[in-house]
């Protein structure tokens, strides 16, 4: 089935089986590798990448689902320049990256909910990350990193 | 498997009544696990979710209109909509899961925990199921037949969900016991629906549903006719509290036990029955 659609910017044109996972779309025929697959049940999140600008994941998600779409990895993020985006930034700062599974749905979950709200208490940050979990760093260190993601982006603003 | 993504209702229609093989996918997020896990495939899938007349939240003459393929992010977020449903979908998933399911994706799959399910029930809505050459509108309890089951031909689609002004007004509240918060699928959930007179303020009219109790969602009749008519004090909402309990029939499973979940039951009416009361608006 051919699938037209914008990834990290780029037109994309792909001809897959209607049955393909956007997450193996992603991972095996567009070789962004950045996406992880931890438990292609919906519920770990490490395979999160935004459609139109919200977090889904993508081992929910057929690849015909993404006919039309505007989709970011985390292959996306870093700038053109080679500098890291600010969360990413924010992330190491704070150590908040142990084995760094988790990290790219979790930076893409706090992409997602720093567009909506630019400054989130910590539950905010807990709901819009619920999604994602991580099995090493613990969440303060994560938390923090979104908090100063924050506050990194609110400067850059001004 | 052939993808097929119509882009209107008559569309859509005219496949699901000349394709006997085929299924209907909205968000996916049940069916993808489900063919995941079992390794079939339906000969055609058949995606609802490019269809314009399927989705948005909208006001009519007689209430609210909310379009089957309308995502549970939508619903969560729109304030036009009860409490009780708002905070029925905002305790789906994740927000992953929440930005893709749908609420006719919910309320299809007919599993008795799905936390749309208890509220709808509350709001007395009614489920516009439509073929190519009928429609037909029939109330959400009569909808569910057992887990996975409902009254949906194969040649249908849950086109839109309707709730009538009267349960726009009034206080609603939904509360649920999960696991783990935010990804949970509730252990047992339930939705109040209430109206107080204006004069008097007794309850006029009371609606209680409970989900993951029973093969289906279900209404709790008695505790609703227990409180109705009254301005219930603590003691008079925890006696209803004990005819919700008598009433439910849980069962013990991977998520919970039946045990707790008669226990935990009576907290979480006695909880809603509260808020209700004191701050209705708060959501
Ligand atoms: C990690 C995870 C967590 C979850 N947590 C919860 C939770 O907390 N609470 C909860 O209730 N659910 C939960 N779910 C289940 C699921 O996300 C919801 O039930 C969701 O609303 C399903 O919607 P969908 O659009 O994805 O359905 P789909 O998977 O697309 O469809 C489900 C079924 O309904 C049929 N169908 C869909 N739309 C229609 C229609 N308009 N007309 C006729 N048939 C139709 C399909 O053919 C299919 O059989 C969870 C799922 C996952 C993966
Ligand atoms: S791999 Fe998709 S949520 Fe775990
Ligand atoms: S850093 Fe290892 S899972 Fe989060």
């Amino acid at each position: 089935m051919l699938i037209e659609f914008i990834c990290n910017g780029k037109e994309t044109r792909v001809d897959v089986p209607a049955e393909m996972r956007a997450l193996d779309l992603i991972r095996n025929e567009l070789l962004l590798t950045g996406t992880k697959c931890g438990c292609s049940k919906g519920e770990c999140g490490s395979c999160t990448i935004l459609v139109d600008g919200d977090p889904v994941c993508s081992c929910l998600l057929l690849a015909p689902k993404l006919q039309g779409k505007e989709i970011t990895t985390i292959e996306y993020l870093e700038r053109t320049n080679g500098e890291l985006h600010p969360i990413q930034q924010a992330f190491i700062e704070e150590g908040a990256v142990q084995c760094g599974f988790c990290t790219p749905g979790m930076i893409l979950s706090t992409k997602a909910l720093l567009k909506k709200n630019s400054a989130p208490t910590v539950i905010e940050i807990e709901e819009g990350l619920s999604g994602n979990i991580c099995r090493c760093t613990g969440y303060t260190k994560i938390i923090k990193a979104v908090q100063s993601a924050a506050l990194k982006l609110q400067g850059a603003e001004k | 498997m052939q993808y097929f993504l119509p882009a209107t209702l008559k569309e859509l229609l005219l496949v699901l009544d000349s394709e006997s093989k085929s299924e209907i996918i909205a968000g996916g997020t049940d069916l993808i696990i489900i063919m995941e896990g079992s390794g079939e495939r339906p000969e055609k899938l058949i995606d609802i979710t490019n269809i314009e007349e399927l989705i948005g939240i909208k006001e009519e003459e007689y209430g609210i209109s909310i379009g089957a393929a309308t995502t549970i992010a939508k619903i969560a977020a729109n304030s036009s909509l009860p409490c009780c449903l708002r905070s029925g979908a905002n305790s789906i998933g994740s927000p992953q899961i929440r930005n893709v399911g749908t609420v006719g994706g919910n309320i299809c799959n007919a599993s008795p925990c799905g936390d749309t399910l208890t509220p709808l029930i509350c709001l007395n809505a009614t489920l516009l199921l439509r073929s190519v050459n009928s429609q037909r509108l029939i109330s959400v309890e009569q909808f569910f037949l057992g887990p996975k089951k409902t009254v949906l031909k194969k040649n249908e689609v849950l086109s839109e969900i309707r709730i009538n002004k009267e349960y726009l007004s009034g206080a609603s509240g939904f509360r649920m016991i999960g696991q783990r918060n935010g990804q949970v699928i509730s252990q047992v959930n339930l939705a109040v629906w209430l109206q107080r007179s204006k004069e008097s303020g007794l309850i006029e009219e009371i609606r209680i549903a409970a989900g993951s109790v029973a093969p289906t969602p279900v209404r709790i009749i008695e505790a609703e006719e227990m409180l109705c008519n009254t301005s219930p004090e603590p003691e008079l909402i925890h006696r209803a509290a004990l005819l919700v309990q008598a009433s439910i029939t849980p069962i013990d499973d991977v998520r919970s036990t039946a045990q707790y979940r008669q226990d935990v039951i009576i907290g979480l009416f006695g909880d809603i029955m509260t808020q209700l009361l004191k701050e209705p608006q708060s959501c």
